[in-house]
């Protein structure tokens, strides 16, 4: 099944309502989500419970079956990314990420795993998954792109989540999705590229062998590209009718808590205004609010205006640099960046290398391969800019 | 307190007690002496040195379970650090000439806690010979706690880049390495989850290394990722044990925790051969490319 698009891009000032978006502090998450299981795994190191649970506002109790009752206790992502970071700290060296992704999904998040579990073919699941993001990838957002044959799937951090949380969710999402696929498949997954963004050589040791030996790292970004082929081979376990019923349920979950971030709202407006970066000041007026009302509610998740614009950037030119094989010029013409050598400046800002060292690192891993259908397919709300013909075609 | 120290309250209510005793001793008989005759320089000297053998003393027993040896090595550093503190003592109290046991404690005690300290020692050194036996497939010729694994309780992969970097001079050393895996171990965690698939990990290692020569070395990448080296062995003997490895574990008996249920493992094997170019990274992909191909074919598969 192709995946289509789920939301569009929205141009009404309704979503500008103070409140009508998801923060970071707003507690929504069950603590039967995927936070137990990622607790269940640190608490059972041999790190005192204080030390990993510092910060975090998460008490042992708060796990157990009495605090279920009413609705249970509810965490926010927040406390999510502290835990993360201290469980980074603490236990550098332990598979924590790879093995809480391992058996992330469809996991024990009620009528969202029930959905995942039941999804007819890794496009649909992708579906879903970019759908109720913020339950079943908390912290991080999936955003997909297509290109010559591959599903390019980004994972931005909107939450200001510190490099290290950072590092820990994309390792376990990878590996999640890796995991899922080849369980319901069943079968390797031959062709995938994983790149965790920059890592130490025993966490890429750890990654080749939860995701696929073509795992690489230093490609300038944190994304995953799966051949296109993969996204209609069937799943075993398929059922769209109780799919359906899934998501019906999960939508009355979803009552009530806004379905995006305030930055996921701004990058969608920037997205649609690409490769233009309009100022603080226009943006702040299509939302209706001052700039400085604007930097605060971005504020609120640790982002920055300029953050956001640089993520978007950053997230097209790879995609040029990887899967259209632009050069710096190319590069910087498409993003409005005036020459070559402001490009390489700008990619070193935004990921601390070069762009020969990120080109180097994927050289001859992603030839172009033959698809049926080469509809352009950007991802939910988060979408990606407009396609790389598309600019070539505006330039000529 | 820790678990271990725990054991040793005894010994050390009988150090504090007798350091104790001292003081009161040297506080009861002598006269303290006035802030201008105590001799600073002294009693940092002396006094530190006291204070570093109580903390090794408390170093030792917090690492070692009851014994012969621990008794030996408390003794030891016991003595010693009652003789220091009576030293440092002297430097406050001034003792008569009468007071003979004062010289007695300073000059008696060091020695007997140097000797039983070096009795001791000469014991913990028979008791290290005996335990390299049990480690010796974990670790053959390099040690760092900084590498064992908490998972598997083998070491990690670093103790393999230390080995094939310290040893690859010599091309018949390394001319194989095995890479093993279990077959389907992420269908098998996913569905007993992380305890059954920790001891899992853990009985399959200890398994293995019942199950290679004395010369071998096992460590671990992530999660069921095993890499074998043997050294001074050829492809045709590696494939030979390598088929040993694989009926072995066809053969364990891995029950699920509470149940009488049996859950049989399937080892894949891929073996590496060393080609004149490599280096030991060509080795260890060479080795991973042929776990792939045993993975997707009947289990085991030799790249040259």
């Amino acid at each position: 099944m192709r995946p289509t698009i789920i939301h569009q891009h929205k141009e009404s000032g309704a979503h500008t309502r103070r409140g009508g978006w998801l923060t970071a502090e707003d507690k929504y998450l069950q603590a039967c989500y995927p936070m137990a299981q990622l607790l269940d795994l640190a608490l059972a190191s041999d790190v005192p419970q204080h030390k990993l649970l510092r910060g975090t506002g998460i008490f042992v109790e708060d796990l157990a079956p009495q605090a279920h009752m009413n609705g249970g206790v509810r965490f926010n992502i927040r406390q999510l990314a502290v835990l993360a970071d201290n469980i980074a700290h603490y236990l550098p060296q332990d598979e924590i990420a790879s093995r809480w992704g391992a058996r992330l999904w469809p996991g024990y998040a009620g009528p969202f795993s029930q959905a995942l579990a039941t999804a007819t073919d890794l496009g649909d699941f992708l579906q879903m998954l970019c759908e109720f993001r913020h339950w079943l990838a908390p912290g991080l957002v999936p955003c997909m792109s297509q290109y010559h044959g591959y599903r390019i799937l980004h994972w931005q951090n909107v939450f200001g989540l510190s490099p290290r949380a950072e590092k820990l969710l994309s390792e376990a999402y990878m590996t999640a999705l890796v995991s899922v696929t080849r369980e319901q498949c069943q079968e390797n997954n031959s062709g995938w590229i994983c790149c965790p963004g920059q890592c130490d050589a025993a966490q890429l040791r750890r990654m080749r062998v939860y995701c696929g030996e073509e795992t690489t790292v230093g490609a300038g970004g944190c994304f995953m590209a799966i051949p296109e082929a993969f996204l209609s081979r069937p799943w075993a376990a398929g059922s769209p009718r109780i799919r359906d019923m899934a998501i019906a349920q999960a939508k009355t979950l979803m009552t009530g808590i806004p379905a995006e971030s305030f930055a996921e709202q701004v990058a969608s407006y920037l997205s649609g205004r690409f490769p233009e970066l309009p100022s603080l000041s226009d943006t702040a007026s299509y939302f209706g609010v001052s700039s400085a009302t604007l930097k605060r509610y971005l504020a609120v998740d640790g982002m920055r205006y300029q953050q956001v614009g640089d993520q978007i950037r950053l997230r097209y030119s790879l995609e040029l640099m990887h899967f259209e094989g632009g050069n710096n010029e190319d590069i910087a013409d498409a993003l409005r960046l005036g020459d070559g050598a402001n490009f390489r400046r700008s990619f070193r800002r935004w990921t601390g290398i070069l762009p020969s060292e990120a080109r180097e690192a994927l050289s001859g891993r992603l030839p172009p391969l033959s698809v049926e259908n080469n509809e352009d397919y950007s991802s939910p709300s988060y979408s990606s800019p407009k396609s790389a013909q598309s600019i070539r075609s505006q330039r000529q | 307190m820790n678990s271990l120290l725990r054991l040793h309250t005894q010994k050390l209510f009988l150090v504090g007690s007798m350091a104790l005793l001292l003081t009161g001793l040297s506080a009861g008989l002598g006269a303290p002496k006035g802030m201008a005759a105590i001799d600073w320089v002294d009693v940092v000297g002396e006094g530190s040195t006291a204070l570093a053998l109580v903390v090794w003393l408390l170093m030792v027993l917090r690492s070692r379970p009851a014994g012969r040896v621990t008794n030996l090595l408390t003794l030891g550093l016991g003595f010693m650090f009652l003789a220091m503190w009576q030293d440092t003592l002297d430097e406050f109290y001034a003792l008569a000439g009468t007071q003979a046991w004062e010289s007695v404690v300073e000059s008696v005690l060091m020695p007997i806690g140097l000797g039983l300290l070096t009795y001791g020692l000469w014991h913990w050194h028979k008791e290290q010979l005996s335990i390299r036996t049990q480690l010796l497939k974990r670790e053959q010729v390099f040690r760092d706690h900084l590498w064992l694994d908490g998972l598997s309780q083998v070491a990690r992969f670093e103790q393999i880049e230390a080995t094939l970097a310290s040893d690859w001079a010599d091309e018949q050393a390394h001319q194989v390495a095995l890479i093993v895996e279990l077959h389907d171990f992420n269908q098998f965690e996913r569905r007993y989850g992380y305890r059954e698939a920790d001891r899992l990990l853990r009985e399959t290692g200890e398994y293995l290394i019942l199950n290679l020569r004395q010369r071998d070395l096992i460590c671990r990448v992530a999660r069921d990722r095993l890499v074998i080296l043997m050294p001074h062995t050829r492809p045709s003997e590696a494939r030979d044990l390598a088929v040993n490895l694989r009926t072995a574990v066809e053969h364990f008996c891995f029950h699920l925790s509470g149940s009488d249920q049996r859950v049989e493992q399937v080892l894949d094997v891929g073996i590496g051969v060393r080609q004149p170019m490599d280096d030991p990274q060509a080795l260890v992909k060479r080795a991973t490319d042929a776990l792939q191909s045993a993975a997707e074919g009947n289990g085991m598969s030799l790249v040259s």
